[in-house]
This record gives structure tokens, C-alpha cells and sequence, in this order.
């Protein structure tokens, strides 16, 4: 057996003309946490159902857990758990019937692993509710508990936060990162928050318009290029000083009465250009290593060679 | 051999499943309020037409009036409710119940969160069909218990009973009397074969669910197609189209209303429910695993 937890080769997937997905690779290895990034409509829920089966792709292979997803869809759906979309419920039923009904459909389910996993989503107050009082984020929490049952190795969430509030985008995030680290349970995640999967993925693809345009270990994306931000209120002077000192401007963001300059440069060169700017007479309000957001890197790709406006990427 | 067993279980506990959401609705009690309508309506009916007939009624109807005091009690008063319920009223219910059942769990994503455990999605499908046919018989049973209680309580409960042979069998059919001692046998014959029809209304709801997987769609379409079969096959100048059309067959059990049962007409009516019952299923099984979910 591999240890990759899903491989899919040359997926591709129409709608009528219009290509949903063109020819994507993915390899995600077991006991991480895999984050799936794009724009609105750029095909994540679309591949998250073909890598379920619940949608048939035109073209490619995939296979979970080596096994060929298409001939042995149901062998491996009793370890795979998922939620799509929006968690869908059986309304008039309580929160933990409708775990119960769906569990036993993948094999043998006790009281305690249900009642267990109601309280690691935080529901167990409400178990006995029916779902058709859940707020939507109990519902989502209801969701992931779904996901997890009744022995999970594998699951995917599709922007599992969506419609949380703060306290429970930091509750999923936290649990996503203990299961995957207590459990070794693999999680895929899609998102469109940047800052979601940079604080919790691994491992990152990056999608728009069905095409895959960067795939990557988080921390070296955000590592990727070395650049320093220095900030000061004495704009004008900067801008000629850096200029003349052959620095490399990358970005200058204007704020009220000062702006941040990104230059090019590796953080040892911090002391030197701080020692410069103080004998040229230029204030420093701050100076610092500039550290990339995936935010960053995300608009340089896939604004790349692009006419279209920000709005429309958003 | 073990897979086939798997594969039963699976099917037993997705059935237990769709009973127990058709029971927790509770639209559920909305069936039994509209039997209850239908039986009460037919019992004030049936009622004011013995104790206070219409005016204008000559005198041999005069005589008619007291046979038919004489010969309506409680089995024949649930006859005269199925007639009514089994044309219209149940699958109505049943229909919407199906559509609601399925259409709806595709428009409202709980049909992917089930198609997301490992049971092949053709259980699924089977497992609705046996549940919805177990709730019709459910309707159809509540339904035999209070127009029988009715009818026994307003009209008496047992004795020989007046069949009006034209309501069930066609215009050539005559009234006639039935003995109080077959009446029972062929009140349940009737009511078993009634629910038989039902299935074949499931199965067809199931299957326009399963091709638009929109409520709207899935009530509208194959209602459409029930009450225009219905209507043309009351028309007497569209008699020689009413063979092909799919309502013919639902009137299955009117045979049993015959003196003697028409075994024979029953047989051949009922194949051809059942295959229509069955391509029904198929048809909405393939669509399902076809279907991106
Ligand atoms: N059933 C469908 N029929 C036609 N087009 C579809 C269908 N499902 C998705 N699409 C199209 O495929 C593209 C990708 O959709 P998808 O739902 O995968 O986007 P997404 O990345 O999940 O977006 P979001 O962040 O909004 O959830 C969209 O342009 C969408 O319009
Ligand atoms: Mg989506």
C-alpha cells in the first residue's frame, strides 16, 4: 500500500462547454493537513465530489488509499467521511439519531464514540435537539462530527469555518490540527481565507479557474522570497534614498501620513540598512522581516498576466 | 454470500431509517387528517341520502331508499370511502409523500450526505420504495379501521350489503347483494390489492424525483400525468386510448367487487402494474447512480 491518502491523475470535469476542472494532479499524503485554495467558483467543490465519487469526472483516475476510487467506492467510503457544501440534515430528527442512522450505514457504532465525538464538536448539550433548531454553525460542528464517524482516516471538509463565529473558526481550526496530529487522521480542506490554511495546512494547491497554478509546502510558500518592510512618515526622503541606494522597491503601501516600503533583501541585511537610514536622517517607525502572506502569493500567481479586476479574482 | 448479507442489513437499516423519518414528520398526521375529512364527508353523505333523500325522487327510489337502509353498514360504507380515497385522495398523499421523500432530500443536500456512507445508491432508492409502500398500507389500513368504524356505528355492523356494480365495474355492471358472510373476505381483498395500486404511484413519484430532483418538478409532472390519464379515461369518447394509459391498471382491485372475483382480469391487470411498478424503479435506480450528487 502507499502512503498517499489520495492520488488523482489528469481530472477533468465539464459542465455542458464549460470546463470545470482541466487536467489536475494531486498527491496528499496520509497524516496531513491538506489545504485547497481558490477563488469563488474555481472548482474545489467540484473536485472534492469527484474525489467522493459523488460526481463523475470526464477524464483522469483517482485512487484513495491505492485503492481505484471508481471500482471500490464503497469499501473505501467506510473510512472516508466527509461534509460537502452545506451539512445537510435530516431536520425532525435529534442531532444524535441523525448520527446514528448515518454511522451504522459504514459498520458498527456504539453510544460512547457517538456521544464522544458529539462533545469534541462541542454539541453534547444538544444532542437530544432536533437539527431542525440548529443554528447553521451547529450544524456545521454537526457536520464535521458526521465526518469523523464512525473511524475516519480520511476526511474531507469543504470550507469547514464558513458561517462559524470567531469562537468557532478557532475551535474547527484547533480540532482539524489536533486530529491530524493526535489521530493522524488526514484532513483536506478547501478554502477561499488564506490565512485559514496558512495557519492550519501542511500542504497547499492552489486553483483558479480549474487549473492548478501552485502547489506547495505552506511554509515554503511563505518563505519563499526574503523581503524587508520598513516603515516610516518621512515618505519623500525614503523614496529618494532607497532609490539611489539601488534597493529593489517590491511594494510601497501608502498609509495616512507614512508608507511601508517592501524591498528586496534577506533579513541580515536589517542592521545595515538601519544604520544607514538613521545617518540619512530618516525616521523609522518600524523595520522588520516581511513576512509573506499566502495573500501575497496568491494574487501574484493568480493575478499573473491578468487583465481581470480585482473584484472579479475575489 | 456475506456481501448479500451486508448488503440486506444495509437495506433493512436504510429502510429503518426512511420509516422513521416518514413517522417524525409531521406531515404524517396530515394524512390521517385528510382520511378522517373523506370519511366523515362520505358518512354525512351517505347519511342524509337514506334518512333525507332529495325531493324529487319517484317512488320506486322511495323503495330504494329503504334497501338501502337496510343494506348499508360498515363494510360497505368502507367500499364506498376506498372508492373515492384510492381514485384521488391517497395518491395525493402518497405521491407528495414520495416527492417529499426524495426530490426534496436531492434539492436539499441529505441525499449526498447518505450517498456519502458506503451503501450502493440502487439501496437506496429500494430502501424509500418498501418504506413509502409500508407507510401506503399504513394509510390505507387507518383509513379501512375508521370508515369501517364509522359506517359500523352510523349504519350498523355487519349484515348483507348493496353493491352499485356501476361505480366499480362500468356502466354494464348491475347492483346487487351481497352476502354478509363473503363481505368481509372481500373488503379486505380490495383494500390489499388498493394498496397494491398504491405502489405502483410510489415507485412512479420516485422515479420523477429521481429525474428532477426538485420538489416543484416532482409533484407537478407526474400529478400532471395521473389526473390527465384519469380525466381522458372517464371520457367515454376516449375509450379506445384508455388501454395505454397508466391509471387503467390502477382500478386493480375493483374486480374483487364482482359476484364472483375476476381472477382472470385481476391477473393480467395486475402484471401489468407490477411491470410498470418495476420499470418505474429501474429507470429512477439507473438515474441515481448516474447522477452527480
Ligand atoms: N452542476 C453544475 N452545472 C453547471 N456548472 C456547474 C455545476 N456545478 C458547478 N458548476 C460550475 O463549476 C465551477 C466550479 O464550481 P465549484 O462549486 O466547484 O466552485 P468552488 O471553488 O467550490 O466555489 P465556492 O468557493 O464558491 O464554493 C463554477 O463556475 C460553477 O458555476
Ligand atoms: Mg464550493
Amino acid at each position: 500500500m502507499s502512503d498517499l491518502a489520495i492520488k488523482a491523475r489528469g481530472v477533468r470535469k465539464t459542465y455542458g462547454r464549460f470546463v470545470a476542472l482541466k487536467n489536475i494532479d494531486l498527491d496528499v499524503k496520509s497524516g496531513v493537513v491538506y489545504g485547497f485554495l481558490g477563488p469563488n467558483g474555481a472548482g474545489k467543490t467540484t473536485l472534492i465530489k469527484i474525489l467522493l465519487g459523488l460526481s463523475i469526472p470526464n477524464d483522469g483516475e483517482v485512487e484513495i488509499f491505492g485503492k481505484d476510487l471508481f471500482l471500490e467506492r464503497n469499501t473505501i467510503l467506510k473510512s472516508v467521511g466527509a461534509v460537502v457544501e452545506a451539512p445537510a440534515f435530516f431536520e425532525y430528527l435529534t442531532a444524535y439519531e441523525n448520527l446514528y442512522h448515518l454511522t451504522r450505514l459504514s459498520g458498527n457504532i456504539s453510544r460512547e464514540k457517538i456521544e464522544d465525538t458529539l462533545k469534541v464538536v462541542g454539541l453534547e448539550d444538544v444532542a437530544g435537539k432536533n437539527v431542525g433548531a440548529f443554528s447553521y454553525g451547529m450544524k456545521q460542528r454537526l457536520g464535521i462530527a458526521n465526518a469523523l464517524l464512525p473511524e475516519n482516516k480520511l476526511i474531507f471538509l469543504d470550507e469547514p469555518t464558513n458561517g462559524l463565529d470567531p469562537h468557532g473558526i478557532l475551535g474547527v481550526r484547533q480540532l482539524i490540527k489536533r486530529l491530524c496530529r493526535e489521530s493522524g487522521i488526514t484532513v483536506f480542506i478547501s478554502s477561499h481565507m488564506l490565512a485559514e490554511v496558512e495557519q492550519v495546512c501542511d500542504y497547499v494547491t492552489i486553483i483558479d479557474k480549474g487549473e492548478k497554478v501552485c502547489e506547495a509546502k505552506v511554509s515554503d510558500l511563505v518563505e519563499r522570497q526574503s523581503r524587508i518592510e520598513f516603515k516610516t512618515s518621512d515618505v519623500g526622503k525614503a523614496a529618494e534614498f532607497l532609490r539611489s541606494g539601488n534597493y529593489e522597491i517590491i511594494d510601497e503601501r501608502k498609509h495616512h501620513d507614512s508608507s511601508a516600503f517592501i524591498l528586496k533583501g534577506h533579513e541580515s541585511e536589517i542592521p545595515e540598512l538601519a544604520r544607514r537610514l538613521v545617518s540619512a536622517g530618516i525616521g523609522i517607525l518600524k523595520i522588520s522581516r516581511h513576512k509573506d502572506t499566502l495573500e501575497d502569493v496568491f494574487v501574484e500567481i493568480t493575478g499573473k498576466n491578468k487583465t481581470d479586476s480585482v473584484s472579479d479574482r475575489f | 454470500m456475506s456481501k448479500l448479507l451486508e448488503k440486506t442489513r444495509q437495506i433493512l437499516f436504510l429502510t429503518d431509517f426512511e420509516l422513521k423519518k416518514l413517522f417524525r414528520q409531521k406531515q404524517g398526521y396530515a394524512g390521517l387528517a385528510v382520511i378522517i375529512l373523506l370519511v366523515a364527508l362520505c358518512a354525512i353523505g351517505v347519511y342524509l341520502r337514506i334518512y333525507y333523500p332529495p325531493k324529487h325522487v319517484h317512488v320506486p327510489n322511495k323503495f330504494f331508499g329503504q334497501m338501502l337502509k337496510d343494506l348499508v353498514n360498515g363494510v360497505s360504507f368502507s367500499l364506498t370511502v376506498l372508492l373515492p380515497g384510492i381514485y384521488i385522495l391517497l395518491p395525493l398523499v402518497v405521491g407528495i409523500f414520495a416527492a417529499g421523500s426524495f426530490a426534496a432530500e436531492f434539492q436539499n443536500g441529505q441525499v449526498r450526505t447518505v450517498s456519502l456512507r458506503s451503501v450502493p445508491r440502487l439501496s437506496i432508492v429500494l430502501a424509500k420504495f418498501i418504506a413509502l409502500s409500508f407507510y401506503s398500507y399504513v394509510l390505507l389500513g387507518v383509513m379501512m379501521v375508521i370508515s369501517y368504524a364509522c359506517g359500523a356505528f352510523m349504519f350498523g355492523a355487519t349484515g348483507d350489503i348493496l353493491l352499485f356494480g356501476p361505480a366499480f365495474l362500468g356502466k354494464e355492471a348491475g347492483i346487487y347483494i351481497m352476502d354478509g358472510s363473503i363481505a368481509y373476505q372481500r373488503l379486505f381483498l380490495a383494500y390489499f390489492f388498493a394498496g397494491y395500486a398504491l405502489l405502483s404511484i410510489v415507485a412512479m413519484f420516485l422515479m420523477f424525483s429521481a429525474i428532477f430532483k426538485k420538489m416543484t418538478m416532482a409533484v407537478v409532472i407526474p400529478m400532471g400525468i395521473y389526473f390527465t390519464s384519469y380525466i381522458l379515461g372517464a371520457l367515454p369518447f376516449m375509450e379506445s386510448l384508455q388501454r395505454f394509459l397508466p391509471t387503467r391498471y390502477i382500478m386493480v382491485w375493483k374486480y374483487t367487487m364482482a359476484q364472483d372475483i375476476m381472477w382472470d382480469a385481476m391477473l393480467s391487470d395486475g402484471i401489468f402494474l407490477g411491470l410498470y411498478t418495476v420499470s418505474y424503479l429501474i429507470i429512477a435506480s439507473v438515474i441515481m447512480n448516474t447522477s452527480d450528487l
